[in-house]
C-alpha cells in the first residue's frame, strides 16, 4: 500500500459515523475554487465529509457529436476548446490518431516542433495549476508570478499561430507553417531564464512555507492500487510512485529520442503531486532544450496532396494543386476505413481520441478520453472523512479543466 | 511487453469455444467479444498473471447505423505493469441495447458507463446509479445515436412530454434520495 502507515488513523479523521445531524452543502457551480462550473454536493457531519457527489454537464456542448457533422480537419479547433490550458497536446492527440489511420509520416522538423510546442504547453498548464492551486489554499501571491511567465509562453504561441490560447496550431500531417524567424532563440531564452530563475523562485515561496505544508501534506491520500482502479493517470498517479508516463511507456511523436526522467513521488497526496509537477516542468525544459539543439531543417507538413493543403505559391501556378486544394477543403481528407486510438501524455493525464472512419471525409465517431473527467471521478475517495477545506486543496491538486470534462 | 499473438493465445486457451474475433490493424488489437460473458472475460483480463489489464481507460459506444449489428460497446484497457493495451468491442442488440456493467471489475467504469448510457442509451445491468451525466436529467433521446439530429432546430426536447417530465422531476428534490 502506498499510504504511509497510520496516516488514515489520525484523531478526528474516521469514516465511522453515528450522528443523524447531517448537513447537505452545495459547493459550486459558481464557487471560485472549483475551477470552472463544477458543482459538488457535499454531505457533512459537522465539518467532516460523509459523501461528495460531483454534478457535471454545465459546459456540455456535444463536441463528440458535432465532430460527426464536420470534415476531419474541422475538428482540430474544437480540441483547443476542451483543455484550453494546454491546447497543443489536444491537437496532437487528435492528429496522431487520424495520422495512424491514414498511415502518413510527419517530416522530422514537424515532429520536433510539435514536441517543443507540446512541452511549452505543458509548462503553461502547470503554471496555471500552480497559481490557482496556491491561491485556493491561501498563497495568493503565487498566481502573480506564474501568470507572468505563462504570458511569455502565450506570446510565443501567438508568434507562431496568431492566437494565444485556442491556437488551432496543428494539421493532420504536420504543422500548417514553419515557425517565424527568431522564434527558436526566443524559446531558448525563455527556457533558460525559466529554469534558472523562475522555478527556484516558486520553490522558495512554497517548499518551506509552513502554511503550505500544513494544507498539502497527507491531504487527499489514495493508495496506488486504488488510483489505478479508479482510472487516474498523469501527475496524480505518478505522485504515488507509479512511473506511468506514456512518453516513455508507449513513445509517440519521437519522444523516444529524447533523454528525460519521469518524476515520481512517494505516495499520493497533495504535497507529492505538487513536487511531481514542479519536477515535470524541469523535465519539459530539458526536452525543449534537446529538441532545439537537434532541430532539423526541411518541411513541417507531409508532402502528400491527398492529406495536406498545397503550398501557397503552387496554387497560382499549378492546376492540379488548385484541384487538390478544392477537394481537400470541400470534401475533407478521405481517411481509410478503420478505428484508431493513439494514447498521449497530456499535461493532466492520458488524453487520446478514439476515431472511427468509414473511408469518407467525415468521421463516424470521435470519442475523447479526457483525463480530467477520469481523474475527477476519484475525488470522493480522496475527500471522504476529511474537512471541507481539504476539498479545495484536492480539487486544485487534481488540476481539472471543466471544458474537457463536459466537452 | 506481451505481443498481440500471445495475448490472443492466452485468451483462446482460457475461453475455448467462445465466438470471438481478433482484429489486428494499425498496430492495435481489437477483440470482438460476445456481450453475455463480458464480466467473466474482463475479470480474467484483469486478474490473469500474464495479462494484468489493471487500468480501464475508456468505455464508449459506437453506432454504425445502416450496418448490422448496429451498436457496439467499446472498452479501451491497458496494463500499467505489462505495458500493453487492447480494445474490446461487444455487439449489442439493436432494439434493447443491454450489457452487464463492469463496475465490479474496475470502479472507474462508473462514469464512463453513465456517459455511454447518456449518449447512446445502452443499459448497463448492475450499475449502481445509471443516470444521465452530461445531459440534463429531463432530456429526451440519446444524442450520439446516428438517428438523432445534430442540428439544434431538430431538438426533440421542446415537446409537451418534456415539460411534464420536468414537472414530475421537480417533486423529487434531492439527488441523495435516489441512493438511500
Amino acid at each position: 500500500l502506498a499510504v504511509r502507515p497510520g496516516a488514515l488513523n489520525q484523531p478526528g479523521i474516521t469514516t465511522e459515523w453515528a450522528g443523524e445531524n447531517r448537513l447537505v452543502l452545495n459547493m459550486g457551480p459558481q464557487h471560485p475554487s472549483t475551477h470552472g462550473v463544477l458543482r459538488l454536493i457535499l454531505e457533512l457531519d459537522g465539518e467532516f465529509i460523509i459523501s461528495c457527489k460531483p454534478v457535471l454537464g454545465y459546459l456540455h456542448t456535444g463536441m463528440d457529436k458535432q465532430a460527426e457533422s464536420k470534415i476531419w480537419q474541422h475538428f482540430i479547433p474544437m480540441t483547443d476548446r476542451m483543455d484550453y490550458l494546454s491546447p497543443w497536446t489536444n491537437n496532437l492527440a487528435f492528429c496522431l490518431s487520424v495520422e495512424r489511420l491514414i498511415g502518413c509520416e510527419v517530416p522530422e522538423r514537424g515532429v520536433f516542433l510539435r514536441v517543443i510546442l507540446c512541452e511549452l504547453s505543458r509548462i503553461a498548464s502547470h503554471l496555471v495549476w500552480l497559481g490557482t492551486h496556491a491561491m485556493d489554499i491561501g498563497a495568493v501571491g503565487m498566481s502573480l508570478y506564474t501568470f507572468r511567465e505563462r504570458e511569455q509562453i502565450l506570446q510565443i504561441f501567438e508568434a507562431q499561430t496568431g492566437a494565444r490560447m485556442t491556437v488551432n496550431g496543428m494539421r493532420i500531417g504536420g504543422l500548417p507553417h514553419d515557425v517565424p524567424e527568431g522564434w527558436t532563440d526566443r524559446v531558448q531564452k525563455f527556457v533558460d531564464e525559466f529554469e534558472t530563475r523562475h522555478v527556484p523562485d516558486y520553490d522558495r515561496l512554497l517548499r518551506k512555507n509552513p502554511m503550505w505544508l500544513m494544507r498539502t501534506k497527507e491531504v487527499g491520500i489514495m493508495s496506488r492500487e486504488d488510483l489505478i482502479a479508479w482510472g487516474v493517470t498523469g501527475p496524480c498517479l505518478r505522485a504515488s510512485g507509479v512511473d506511468y508516463d506514456l512518453r516513455k511507456h508507449m513513445p509517440y511523436c519521437g519522444y523516444d529520442r529524447f533523454d528525460f526522467d519521469i518524476p515520481t513521488g512517494e505516495y499520493s497526496d497533495v504535497w507529492n503531486r505538487y513536487l511531481c509537477r514542479m519536477e515535470e516542468m524541469h523535465q519539459s525544459c530539458r526536452i525543449i532544450r534537446q529538441a532545439l539543439k537537434k532541430l532539423p531543417g526541411g518541411r513541417v507538413i507531409v508532402d502528400d496532396p491527398l492529406v495536406a493543403l498545397p503550398d501557397r505559391e503552387k496554387l497560382h501556378k499549378s492546376m492540379e494543386s488548385m484541384i487538390h486544394h478544392f477537394k481537400l477543403v470541400s470534401h475533407g481528407i478521405q481517411v481509410p476505413a478503420g478505428e484508431a486510438y493513439v494514447p498521449t501524455e497530456g499535461s493532466k493525464g492520458e488524453i487520446g481520441y478514439y476515431v472511427v472512419s468509414d473511408g469518407g471525409g467525415k468521421p463516424v465517431r470521435v470519442k475523447t478520453r479526457p483525463p480530467s473527467f477520469c481523474n475527477l471521478q476519484a475525488i470522493e475517495q480522496m475527500v471522504k472523512g476529511r474537512l471541507v477545506a481539504d476539498v479545495v486543496a484536492v480539487i486544485g491538486s487534481l488540476d481539472i479543466v471543466l471544458g474537457e470534462i463536459d466537452r | 511487453l506481451t505481443g498481440f499473438r500471445e495475448i490472443s493465445e492466452i485468451i483462446q486457451g482460457r475461453f475455448q469455444g467462445t465466438q470471438t474475433e481478433f482484429i489486428e490493424a494499425n498496430g492495435e488489437l481489437t477483440i470482438i467479444w460476445p456481450r453475455e460473458t463480458i464480466v467473466d472475460f474482463m475479470t480474467f483480463m484483469r486478474d490473469d498473471e500474464r495479462l494484468r489489464f489493471d487500468l480501464l481507460l475508456d468505455i464508449t459506444g459506437l453506432d454504425l447505423l445502416p450496418k448490422k449489428p448496429r451498436f457496439y460497446a467499446v472498452y479501451n484497457i491497458h496494463s500499467v505493469l505489462k505495458r500493453h493495451r487492447v480494445r474490446v468491442r461487444s455487439a449489442l442488440d439493436e432494439e434493447e441495447p443491454e450489457i452487464d456493467s463492469v463496475v465490479s471489475v474496475w470502479p472507474a467504469a462508473n462514469w464512463h458507463e453513465r456517459e455511454t448510457y447518456d449518449m447512446f442509451g445502452f443499459r448497463f445491468k448492475g450499475h449502481p446509479d445509471l443516470t444521465r451525466i452530461l445531459m440534463p436529467d429531463t432530456w429526451i433521446g440519446h444524442p450520439c445515436r446516428k438517428d438523432y439530429s445534430h442540428l439544434p432546430t431538430h431538438f426533440p426536447n421542446t415537446s409537451d412530454e418534456h415539460v411534464t417530465i420536468i414537472r414530475e422531476k421537480e417533486e423529487t428534490p434531492w439527488p441523495f434520495d435516489r441512493e438511500r
